[in-house]
């Protein structure tokens, strides 16, 4: 059916390799998403001082 | 700076005979520890890797303590300031720390082994005494060293007795397994020496190692 | 210093790299004999963990710039490095269980070299935040967190060859890892996967740097702002890099 050189065994095995994959990408993507939320509150910091610069009318 | 590390030993020693506060404790700590053991796995007689590892594990923990309160009078009666502001090398601090902490092992040791004789040992390690001796004292420094060194790190911190038995049961790890594995066959029904040589080995790595980083890099702690 | 300048091409140099590797492990790396399938996570958990311990290694040697120069950039860099690989050491141990379980089992082993040095390496380490956070001027609080760096750095390596030696006689080794026996096609993967991971270690390091450096200017920057307003001049210290209070908290 796929015509590639490796055949998924869809049993326990293939179950474990997704899982310790899965747990991979999972953990990178937690780590973006905190990236994520540092850059963000910078984003906001970034607005916030551009008011008080705009007020200073700098 | 030998002068300046033996005159804060010798303190530190004054204040130990007089308040008596580490070795006792020590002591007393693994003595009960020892009657948990024989409670914990309902044991009279252990020989082998059991006496190795529960003699070990127990000493480790008395490590702990010891540590706990090796800056306590510094901390407590302000003399850190004084210590600091003293022109010696922060490393005679360490040295003093150190041999003293050394001490105080032998101290316990002198008192836990034959209680651990006693107690819970089956078989007799008079035979094997020297050997027993040898690791004692290997052993004994890489405690001593890396005690120190992590007492001096978490002085400052906040939750100081938390961070201490976080930070130094990792670090002594390798301490144990290489000590427990000396003396397991010290310990065994039929005792012998066993690979005496490959566990001293890793004992010395170990001590030169730890001796060596905490020389080089205890003058960057207690700076101020 | 900007350290989002050439982050862009490392990114996708990163996701090129992870792609290939991913191409290999499954479709060009041959099934292994004994254990079939379950092989594949070997080139997932040996890259994750070589690529932790020269996380922490490369930590420790920052932490030593830093006591050598003074330079807080040094330590920021150690931070980010250490916090990485704490992050990969936590992957090692769950993909290391998840493929004992699968060969074997068992859920742990102890008599695997790697997961139990990883074991006493991760516990360790986390106390590497706990005693940042636990010192408030910031000035110490780097000092401090770079010898840890330095002494854990040290015990890395003695703690392996403690373990290894521990378990060498009394049972053999269970899973196969790097092995110099590996044949051709499953060494060219590993590499692949190793020089991937490692990649990818460099650039969320970078990331996480820029990121750090963006909001401490921008914290620099509100100072001088506010400062200017009620006419004084100076910049103010440093914050610490573990703040205990952390700015912003509040909102």
């Amino acid at each position: 059916m796929i015509p590639f050189a490796v055949d998924v065994p869809l049993d326990d095995s293939g179950g474990y390799v997704f899982a310790a994959y899965s747990v991979f990408v999972v953990l990178v993507l937690i780590y973006v998403a905190i990236i994520g939320r540092k850059i963000s509150r910078t984003e906001r910091e970034v607005s916030e001082l551009s008011e008080i610069a705009e007020k200073r009318g700098l | 700076m030998t002068r300046a590390a033996a005159a804060i030993l010798r303190k530190d020693l004054l204040i130990e005979v007089r308040t008596k506060q580490s070795v006792p404790a020590m002591a007393l700590f693994s003595v009960t520890a020892f009657v948990l053991f024989h409670f914990g796995l309902d044991r009279d007689r252990l020989d082998g890797e059991l006496a190795s590892g529960v003699l070990w594990v127990t000493l480790l923990l008395a490590t702990v303590l010891a540590v706990n309160r090796l800056f306590a009078h510094e901390r407590e009666q302000g003399g850190l300031d004084g210590l600091l502001l003293a022109p010696i090398d922060r490393t005679a601090v360490f040295v003093a720390k150190a041999v003293a902490l050394y001490l105080y092992l032998v101290l316990l040791e002198l008192v836990a082994i034959p209680a651990y004789a006693i107690l819970l040992l089956g078989p007799s390690p008079v035979d094997q005494l020297p050997a027993l001796i040898a690791v004692l004292a290997l052993a004994n420094l890489g405690l001593a060293t890396v005690g120190a060194l992590v007492a001096a790190l978490a002085a400052e911190a906040r939750a100081r007795d938390l961070l201490v038995p976080l930070l130094l049961l990792p670090l002594l790890t390798p301490v144990l397994i290489a000590a427990a594995r000396a003396t397991e066959p010290l310990f065994a029904v039929h005792p012998e020496t066993g690979e005496l040589g490959k566990w001293a080995g890793v004992l010395g790595l170990y001590d030169l190692v730890f001796v060596l980083l905490s020389v080089a890099v205890f003058d960057f702690l207690l700076e101020d | 210093m900007l350290y989002g300048k050439r982050l862009a091409p490392l990114a996708f140099t990163a996701a090129a790299l992870f792609a290939l590797a991913l191409g290999l492990i499954f479709f060009y790396a041959p099934l292994d004999a004994d254990q079939g399938f379950m092989q594949k996570i070997f080139y997932l958990h040996v890259p994750m963990a070589i690529v932790a311990l020269c996380g922490f290694v490369a930590g420790a040697i920052m932490a030593i710039q830093h006591l050598r120069t003074g330079l807080r950039q040094w330590d920021v860099r150690s931070y980010v490095a250490i916090h990485l690989s704490i992050i990969l050491g936590l992957g090692v141990l769950v993909t290391g269980s998840i493929w004992a379980r699968a060969s074997w089992g068992h859920w742990w082993l102890w008599d695997e070299p790697m997961l139990v040095s990883f074991l006493i390496i991760f516990l360790l380490y986390c106390c590497y935040q706990p005693l940042r956070f636990s010192i408030e001027d910031p000035e110490r609080q780097g000092r401090y967190a770079s010898v840890f760096a330095i002494t854990a750095g040290a015990f890395v390596p003695v703690n392996f060859i403690a373990v290894r030696l521990a378990e060498q006689y009394t049972h053999p080794r269970v899973l196969s890892e790097t092995g110099g026996n590996l044949p051709g096609e499953m060494r060219l993967t590993f590499l692949v996967s190793l020089v991937a991971m490692a990649s990818l270690f460099v650039t969320l390091w970078k990331v996480e740097l820029t990121s750090k450096n963006a909001s401490d200017q921008l914290r620099k920057l509100r100072r001088r702002l506010e400062g200017a307003e009620a006419g004084a001049d100076d910049e103010g210290p440093e914050p610490p890099i573990a703040d205990p209070e952390p700015v912003g908290a509040m909102r």
